[in-house]
């Protein structure tokens, strides 16, 4: 069974990853003066792997293909790990490929949705996987996190940590469990394939193109799945995951953004701007790549929308391209010119599209 | 530096918690001074314990959804300013981002 080669997120600060974390290195160090030699060898030996380790981990994550566990047979190759309340990823494995289903909801959804992601990329866009060469999808649902008393609670969020995702299951009260959503798997998966393709840095303008790909191609993945034409499709993300209330929708809304939720006592009132005009130019969310990434959303719902259809098949193959074509500094104004630029090949989009195209830019103020 | 477990020595610490899948913006400001005694004393502890003595920004490489987080403690005008994400909160500093978080409340970004 292939394991990962690194897990969690690399810090400057002692890390919480269960490999680089075996021994501790300051043990090793302590063993690294054993009056005995075999054990003083030993754990020179491991001391230098460790630090190599680390040393790996930094340079991957900037660099992915170096981390990307490779598959068997370089095709669909699913792990499920359970990290049981703690924060600790991978964790334990509890289901891999082609097994039967697990007795655990989570476990089967993380696989399941994992699953149909993998077949969008595949079937629609002849990639395979992530990184394109087959690399194994690995999931950690159940991923708690620590209260002010040290006690773990369910973590609410969803996140890719560079290398696999980990699912939170909620509070119950606002959130619900992260893997129920096959919008959010696939918009976390999507943060892979982004790292192998424009690797768009999270900051700024930039980090919201990152944001917005996660969530046309999250969204793409449940439209397909359901078989949706793009005039009656769902262009919410995240609905499944929020425990249903009256001052809540959904996470966010690609077609209107900032009207997810309204006055909602834990989430507040919908923050994404829906037009350039009110643009977040604050420091919180990395520059507002949450928040931002309303506007290229709902530029890339009006271009749906407008050309009818599959979504998938349209504007989703223009902003599969556009992923390619952008470099990791992309701005807003790249991705207008890229995709109006894509649009005019009319043999393959019709000779609508390219205004179509523009047509949904100015409109959010570009 | 005064005690700052100390109940008369000054301590403000702004909170501001962002991102994550939700992308939501929460937060709050906590006056010691102006706490119920008990919560007063909490936070000073937390505070003491957490390590958080110098300024510094860091943020997990390669992560994408983490919550950014942001820690401003003001110690009667010694102000120190902390900007991490869940994925690198300094390990003696996660029991007052627990604290502060279960006190964020909503706001406008
Ligand atoms: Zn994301």
């Amino acid at each position: 069974m292939p394991q990962p080669a690194v897990g969690g997120g690399p810090c400057s600060v002692p890390c919480r990853s269960s490999i680089q974390c075996i021994v501790p290195p300051y043990m090793l160090d302590r063993l690294t003066h054993s009056a005995d030699a075999k054990v003083r060898d030993r754990a020179i030996a491991g001391l230098s792997r460790s630090a190599a380790v680390r040393a790996v981990r930094a340079f991957a994550q900037e660099i992915p293909g170096m981390i990307a566990v490779p598959s068997p047979a370089a095709s669909k190759n699913r792990l499920v790990y359970d990290a049981k309340g703690k924060d600790s990823l991978p964790g334990r494995l509890v289901r891999s490929e082609g097994q039967k289903k697990s007795a655990d909801v989570a476990v089967n959804e993380a696989y399941d949705h994992c699953g149909d992601t993998y077949d969008f990329y595949r079937e629609l866009f002849e990639r395979n996987s992530l990184d394109g060469s087959g690399m194994t999808l690995i999931s950690t649902v159940h991923v708690g996190e620590p209260d002010q008393a040290g006690k773990f609670q369910p973590m609410d969020n969803a996140f890719w940590d560079g290398t696999q995702m980990a699912y939170g299951d909620g509070d119950g009260v606002v959130f619900q469990r992260f893997t129920r959503s096959l919008d959010v798997v696939a918009h976390e998966l999507t943060h892979g394939v982004q790292s192998f393709t424009s690797n768009l840095v999270y900051r700024g303008q930039s980090g919201a193109l990152n944001e917005h790909f996660s969530d046309v191609f999250g969204v793409l993945v449940r439209q397909w799945k359901l078989g949706e034409k793009a005039d009656k499709a769902s262009w919410l993300i995240g609905a499944d995951v929020l425990v249903p209330a009256q001052t809540r929708r959904a996470i966010r809304d690609m077609e209107n953004p900032g009207t997810a939720y309204l006055d909602d006592p834990d989430l507040g009132t919908d923050p994404q701007p829906a037009h350039m005009k009110d643009f977040y130019s604050g420091a919180a969310d990395n520059g507002g790549v949450h928040l931002n990434s309303g506007i290229p959303n709902r530029a890339f719902a009006l271009v749906a929308r407008e050309l009818g259809g599959f979504a998938w098949e349209t504007a989703g193959r223009i902003w599969y391209d556009a992923m390619f074509q952008l470099s990791s500094r992309s701005q807003f104004a790249d991705i207008q010119a890229i995709t109006t630029q894509i649009a005019a090949d009319d043999k393959r989009f019709g000779k609508d599209a390219k205004k179509i195209v523009a047509a949904a830019w100015k409109k959010v103020g570009l | 530096m005064a005690d700052v477990e100390s109940p008369r020595a000054p301590l403000k610490v702004t909170f501001e918690q962002s991102g994550g899948f939700a992308g939501l913006v929460k937060g709050c400001v906590l006056d010691a001074d102006a706490l119920p005694a008990d919560e007063s004393a909490e936070l000073r502890r937390l505070v003491a314990a957490s390590g958080l003595e110098t300024s510094s920004k860091v943020t997990s490489r390669g992560a994408r959804d983490r919550r950014q987080l942001a820690i401003t403690i003001d110690r009667g005008g010694e102000r120190v300013a902390i900007v991490c994400d869940d994925g690198c909160t300094p390990e003696g500093a996660r029991p007052l981002v627990a604290f502060l978080a279960a006190r964020a409340k909503p706001v406008r970004p």
